[in-house]
């Protein structure tokens, strides 16, 4: 037997960057979510001192990045509170964010108060530096803030309810598709699968715009209804609308999986099932039914999550009365990370509660890119 | 309750259509609901669109009533800069995330095959995870990440959050070709004396091509149609045509949209027409051999 040559290097040290990259890209992002999840900013913090930390050093700190004492502000001065001596220095930089130092006994309180309430960019960083040393704690307050708040939990309950609905209409409407598609002859139905895919590959937000020319108050629609003389429909900024618009964003994407499962049904387990004394609907009951079920796993995870999450949609298509999840994280996020850090994994728990029930039926991944290039 | 009327106008038909679709197929009335059917829902599909093509030659503003045919919104939007430069944006971060993507996955996609079972496994699952998380959370984790280790938003942090969207679906349109490949090439080029890297090159790289084709094509459709991600990753300054298009929804329409879905719309059609004509040309090729 002739030995092989031995190999200078193992092969699998190709994947060695790809795992570091997987790490930093991949895994730290979601970590970090959980991580802020489960802290809050100290927005009010002190600092105890000693003899690294006196209050020159604290105000020579903040001196380094460029804030200024303010004796214009009223507060400044001596203050006496709870019989302790407290000094008060305003410390504020071009116009942004003010910080009151109170000096105390022993003890130095900084409390940030912000203009219009708002932060302006280019102050942030420095906020963010003070903030990373000790600004943090752990707590379930984002968390509770969510359950205990009644709008948002609609706002929630509401984006599932829109998201069950659409999948159940995918469902319907994309299953019944796929079905009779694959009982075509093969030329007419490699052409009709691409025909009834393709929207899927134009920009989703062109589609979704699409549908607004339609429905709209000065929309086709409404222009035909009144030359026949019926009233016009408002149908925009509806829950109805923003239905409408997930089913025919998300259609393609529950009818391609179930149609790549039926054309692969072997033809002769059919034929047994008929051999064997089945009528027409027996078969399909009980082997076609069974045997596409992997196909509609899949369709109803690549309807369902994205349909959950969609927020161009709701915010393009919907009112007040529709906002989802999803628009709520992206308003809430640029505000308060630690909230909207939250809600993203209440997110992560609900689809992968979703995909536990739904994994393990779409193993070979056949069905990413719509088995189409 | 006209609201009601109008959906059993709509939808009974349908729903009709859709028990009946299910029947024997040998009845006139199953062949019958089974073209109705498709043709409801191929209207449903292309209805949409068909009114943005149309209304993309109208003369006025309205998307309601035709005024006239002209080329205006064409001219308009070819002079419009912020749309062109958001098409050129869209195009540089596209084929940049997509071609590293290719090149780091494919490598990536080698070592990973040939790891032991268990961190092949855990490494496999993870790449799965932008696929099968939501958008959303991919963005706003990314975005955390960019704060943590300071990167600034701009064209630097929208291609890298590209590329890990990008990676995944590479890597998984190449992991099924190196397990179909025969691997027995691979060292009888080492017994005819190639080095492992070349006959990495020379040998396996070959087997696994079409995978890389559609993994680099996969992740450019994915990168240009990308929106969620890029809203949270692009910054102030870079924008995309995604980002593009939802920022014109919000500021307020005009029928330049429609001409460049319309131009959209063609270019899609016109790509998948001809891939779809090269794979069967092929399949026909492999059945006459």
């Amino acid at each position: 037997m002739s030995r092989l040559p031995k190999l200078r290097f193992k092969r699998s040290v190709f994947a060695y960057p790809y795992v570091v990259f997987a790490i930093v890209f991949l895994v730290a992002p979601l970590l970090l979510v959980v991580f802020y999840s489960l802290t809050r900013e100290i927005d009010n913090y002190s600092i105890y001192l000693d003899h690294e930390n006196t209050p020159e050093a604290i105000i020579g700190n903040l001196d380094f990045i460029g804030y200024e004492e303010d004796p214009t502000l009223s507060e400044t001065g001596t203050y006496y509170y709870d019989g302790e001596t407290l000094s008060v220095v305003n410390y504020r930089k071009s116009n942004a964010e003010v910080y009151k130092i109170y000096f105390g006994d022993g003890k130095v309180t900084f409390i940030e108060e912000y203009f219009g309430g708002e932060l302006f960019d280019d102050t942030l960083d420095d906020v963010k530096f003070l903030n990373r040393l000790t600004g943090f704690y752990f707590t379930f307050d984002n968390f509770e803030r969510f359950f205990s708040n009644p709008d948002s939990m609609k706002v929630f309950l509401r984006s599932i309810y829109i998201a069950f609905v659409s999948t159940v209409i995918c469902l319907l409407l994309g299953f019944p598709t796929a079905y009779v598609l694959s009982k075509m002859k093969e030329r007419w139905r490699n052409f009709l699968s691409v025909m009834f895919l393709l929207p899927m590959w134009m920009n989703f937000l062109l589609r979704t715009y699409a549908w607004r020319t339609l429905i709209e108050k000065t929309g086709i629609i409404n222009t035909i209804l009144e030359s026949v003389g019926l009233p016009a429909q408002s149908l925009m900024y509806t829950q109805g609308a923003v239905i409408l618009v997930m089913v025919y964003d998300f259609l393609p994407f529950m009818i391609m999986p179930i149609y790549n499962t039926l054309i692969k049904l072997d033809r002769s387990v059919l034929e047994a099932s008929h051999d064997l004394g089945a009528n027409h609907y027996q078969t399909l009951f009980t082997v076609v039914l069974p045997l596409s079920l992997p196909g509609v796993a899949s369709g109803i995870t690549m309807t369902f999550v994205p349909s959950i999450t969609a927020f161009a949609i709701s915010k393009i298509m919907g009112g007040t009365q529709s906002v989802t999840i999803g628009e709520e994280i992206e308003r809430v996020f640029n505000n308060d990370m630690w909230f909207g850090s939250a809600m993203s994994v209440i997110i992560m728990v609900l689809m992968l509660v979703s995909m536990f029930f739904l994994s393990g039926k779409d193993k070979d991944g056949d069905n990413i890119g719509g088995g189409m290039i | 309750m006209t609201d009601l009327i109008y959906l059993a106008v709509i939808a009974v038909p349908v729903l009709v259509a859709l028990i009946l679709v299910f029947g024997n197929p040998d009845k006139n009335r199953t062949k019958i609901s089974r073209i109705f059917f498709l043709v409801a829902i191929f209207v449903f599909t292309y209805l949409p669109i068909a009114v943005l093509i149309i209304f993309s030659f109208n003369e006025g503003r309205s998307t309601g009533v035709w005024e006239g045919f002209s080329f205006k919104w064409y001219k308009e939007l070819f002079a419009d800069e912020r749309i062109m430069r958001s098409v050129i944006t869209t195009i540089i971060v596209a084929f940049s995330s997509a071609i590293i993507s290719t090149v780091f996955g494919t490598f990536a996609s080698i070592g990973i095959f040939y790891m032991k079972k268990i961190p092949k496994n855990i490494i496999l699952n993870v790449t799965n995870l932008p696929i099968l998380n939501a958008d959303i959370i991919t963005g706003v984790s990314l975005l955390l990440l960019y704060n943590i280790i300071g990167i600034p938003l701009g064209y630097v942090s929208l291609i890298l959050a590209h590329i890990s969207f990008n990676l995944p679906y590479v890597i998984l349109s190449i992991m099924p070709k190196l397990k179909q490949m025969d691997n027995n090439l691979y060292e009888a080029a080492l017994d005819l004396g190639s080095t492992p890297m070349n006959a990495l090159i020379k040998v396996v790289i070959p087997q696994i091509m079409p995978g890389i084709v559609s993994g680099f094509l996969l992740a450019l459709t994915m990168s240009m149609d990308d929106f969620v991600i890029s809203l949270f990753t692009s910054g102030a300054v870079v924008s995309t045509l995604s980002l593009e298009i939802y920022s014109m929804t919000k500021r307020g329409i005009t029928p330049e949209i429609n001409a460049l879905s319309t131009i959209i719309f063609l270019i899609v059609l016109t790509v998948l027409i001809i891939a779809n004509l090269k794979k069967s040309k092929t399949e026909e090729d492999t059945r006459k051999a």
